[in-house]
């Protein structure tokens, strides 16, 4: 999946690493798996993109834990139906087959839409000015419980190296997938052992021999958490969405915030969803305008986008994520270029479910179609069926396409 | 020719010259009638007088010396006028042909008159033909005629003959292009027997659901338990002993018509790739060909007596529809469309009560094949 040669060309996933994604629940109903056998995805450009990044953060560790280790940030965006889950599984994939640690949030809208229990967290001594922050148990026990099966090979072969505190230490886990598998189990511990397996993930020993592997965090629909929630205080007052510590934890990871960074190497690749989105102006802007940055536009462009002057104020919390130390890059997805719609038309036509002959002509018919390339829309035409065969009768049948 | 009797009237037309001798003797008579009238008005008696003497009294035709017969005299006539009949409608032979029938020469020809003049052998080529069929090539034969030309009866010759203005060109435009027939037949029968609530396009999603599925369900295997059970494919056991018979282009031709629901040329292996075909080819092979009408009363003893009816295609293709919709309901899954789609592969594959159904319905109809002419007619014989 690495190779630029193979642009175009669609790649079956191996075994493993089938039974791998499936875990992590990276397979979803959305992304036309149902009328294949074995799944396969398109190697765009955009997925050799990413493997030459966890090339880069692999050649980039040193010999000792923690050297060297650097933290790739990314978000990517995209149409609705522009590939944006399957490239998070490429990028999931990609990190399985380089042997990393893969924590899969699979629907942000869990989070957020007060189906899950929550509970508030104890503040710290100090932080009296600050926001209530509230746990969600059962949301943390799913997250380790995805960690521990779909990493089962990797974790158990890494012992615990830090101390968390008696509850969990005297449970004498022996590996962190036991570890974590204490989280799942027990929702009420939950929220602790989640904290303590990402500190056993993310902070090394300094020095030490034994290195950790990188670990990718997959967020896909991350728009929504960027606002209020359906969740309310003991005051009735709404609670946004940057008061749960998940949440939090992975935002000021994706955004560099305070110290947050992945000690033992990584990606977090965070994608937004397009379908059923809640409406979040500020964070669209301000993903505008770290792309016009990217392109090279100047804030003081007339091109820049700017928001608008009589709308409502953003939301302050949204508004600080994109400060100027934010080394995260925004990726657009666009549509398919011609080699690679070919090669999509190409397999839809081997698996026997597109029965036209894949000319040019073809290719760029349906390319026209489907809005220039956008790959959900190339799949539905390449499965379309429409009129039947018909030799003769009293409906005077015309031979079409299937 | 107006007869004798006529003499008393003033003769209008006088087309004819009657012979000298009776033309005296009529005009004596006129004058002796003339004279009498006049005594007559002048305010005599109105008795009779008597005739002046030395003649008699005579009647309409007693002046008339009668010394031919009628057909002799129409004869004589005839021969004076010519064997031929007048010209009484006044249309004169045109001078061309007078001129082509005696054979005039042709330096005697005016000018004028030879430039208009047709050469031998051309005239009225136009093909009398009725038929509203006919084949373009010979249309164009046809508007190839003459060589200085002059194409008689194709005043319009953009048109084809008969026509004003040319006919537009159908070729390109295929039953799809047709707003209200945009869909397959089957398809759409289909969807919309399971369309409820007037919800077209749910029942829509379903009908794509339900052709996925079959795509990916495995090619359909007879049944060995019951080998009756097949489907209506080229390739089966029931095809291959019927003649194939050719697509009937000419429908006035005595070749008879192709069935109604022809079998599938497909292979049995390739079906699941052509789900519209699998769907088609399940639903024609479950069809009835009948439906038994229970007629009352004409069993005897007040039962009722079966009689079939045979079925059109859109007829036979909904009964199988209902049967596939009330055995999908009996089935466990939650939603309608994998239902119906495992329904339409059990039939495939001859495992389906609904064989047992069809075969109940054509066994009754063998059975009660009799009762067909019961049925028919008004009248109920007492």
């Amino acid at each position: 999946m690495a190779d630029a040669a193979k642009v175009g060309s669609v790649l079956a996933l191996d075994g493993p690493v089938i039974d791998q994604l499936r875990e992590a629940k990276a397979f979803k109903t959305t992304q036309n798996w149902n009328l294949f056998r074995a799944p396969s995805t398109l190697a765009r450009a955009e997925t050799i993109e990413v493997a030459a990044d966890i090339q880069d953060v692999n050649d980039s560790l040193g010999d000792t834990a923690g050297l060297g280790a650097t933290t790739m940030r990314r978000v990517v965006t995209g149409e609705k139906a522009s590939g944006k889950s399957i490239h998070l599984l490429q990028a999931m994939s990609l990190a399985y087959l380089n042997k990393w640690v893969v924590v899969n949030v699979p629907d942000c809208q869990e989070y957020v839409i007060n189906q899950s229990a929550y509970t508030p967290a104890a503040t710290k001594e100090g932080d009296q000015s600050k926001d209530q922050m509230y746990n969600q148990p059962q949301l943390a026990a799913d997250l380790l419980s995805r960690l521990a099966y779909s990493n089962a090979d990797i974790l158990t072969k890494l012992k615990p190296i830090h101390k968390h505190g008696d509850r969990i230490d005297s449970r004498k886990s022996k590996n962190l997938k036991d570890l974590a598998l204490i989280g799942a189990e027990d929702r009420i511990m939950a929220p602790r052992v989640w904290d303590a397996t990402w500190k056993e993930l993310t902070v090394p020993v300094e020095g030490a021999k034994e290195k950790r592997p990188p670990v990718m965090v997959a967020i896909d629909g991350v728009n929504f958490w960027m606002g209020e929630t359906r969740y309310r205080s003991s005051d009735y007052k709404v609670i946004h969405a940057h008061q749960f510590t998940l949440v939090k934890q992975f935002l000021d990871l994706l955004f560099s915030r305070g110290q947050n960074s992945l000690g033992n190497g990584g990606m977090v690749m965070a994608v937004t969803t397009k379908s059923n989105h809640p409406i979040t102006p500020a964070f669209e802007l301000l993903v505008r305008q770290t792309r016009a940055r990217q392109d090279g536009v100047e804030m003081t462009d007339s091109s820049f986008p700017l928001g608008d002057q009589y709308a409502k104020m953003p939301d302050p919390r949204v508004a600080e994520l994109f400060h100027p130390d934010t080394q995260t890059a925004v990726t657009e997805l666009k549509g398919l270029s011609r080699p690679e719609s070919k090669g999509l038309l190409e397999y839809f036509a081997k698996s026997g479910i597109f029965r036209e002959a894949v000319t040019d002509s073809e290719v760029a018919e349906k390319w026209s179609l489907s809005g220039g390339g956008i790959v959900g829309e190339m799949c539905k035409l390449g499965a379309r069926t429409r009129v039947g065969i018909y030799a003769t009768g009293p409906r005077e049948g015309v031979k079409v396409r299937v | 020719m107006p007869s004798p009797s006529c003499l008393l009237r003033p003769v209008r037309q006088a087309a004819f010259r009657p012979r000298p001798q009776v033309l005296k003797r009529k005009l004596a008579l006129i004058a002796q009638t003339q004279t009498r009238l006049a005594s007559n008005v002048s305010g005599n008696d109105q008795k009779f007088t008597p005739a002046p003497p030395g003649e008699e009294p005579k009647g309409p035709n007693e002046g008339v010396s009668h010394s031919m017969h009628v057909t002799e005299e129409q004869a004589a006539y005839d021969k004076i006028q010519g064997d031929t009949p007048p010209d009484i409608d006044g249309q004169g032979t045109p001078v061309q042909e007078v001129l082509q029938r005696d054979g005039v020469s042709e330096d005697k020809i005016p000018q004028v008159m030879k430039d208009d003049m047709q050469p031998p052998g051309s005239g009225q080529k136009r093909s009398y033909s009725t038929s509203a069929r006919r084949l373009a090539h010979t249309d164009m034969a046809q508007s190839q005629i003459s060589e200085n030309g002059m194409v008689v009866g194709m005043e319009y010759p953009d048109a084809g003959p008969g026509h004003k203005f040319p006919l537009p060109d159908v070729s390109s435009v295929s039953r799809l292009d047709h707003l209200k027939r945009r869909y397959d037949p089957v398809v759409e029968q289909v969807t919309k027997s399971i369309m409820r609530d007037g919800k077209l396009s749910l029942a829509q999603k379903n009908m794509s659901t339900i052709l996925s599925i079959l795509r990916t369900a495995p090619p359909p295997q007879l049944n060995p338990a019951f080998p009756g059970r097949t489907l209506l494919l080229s390739d089966s056991a029931s095809a291959s002993t019927s003649t194939p018979q050719p697509p009937n282009q000419n429908p006035f031709s005595p070749v008879p018509t192709p069935p109604d629901a022809p079998p599938t040329h497909l292979p049995r292996s390739t079906l699941p790739l052509h789900p519209i075909e699998y769907l088609t080819t399940t639903i024609d092979s479950i069809a009835p060909l009948v439906k038994i009408r229970q007629q009352k009363g004409l069993a005897g003893g007040g039962a009722s007596l079966p009689i079939p009816v045979p079925l059109g295609i859109r007829q036979r293709r909904r009964q199988a529809i209902q049967w596939i919709l009330a055995a999908a309901d009996a089935r466990k899954e939650v939603k309608l469309a994998e239902r119906v789609a495992k329904t339409l592969v059990e039939i495939a594959e001859g495992r389906s009560p609904v064989w047992e159904r069809r075969g109940m319905v054509h066994r009754l109809g063998v059975s009660a094949r009799s009762n067909v002419r019961s049925g028919r007619g008004g009248m109920r014989r007492r």
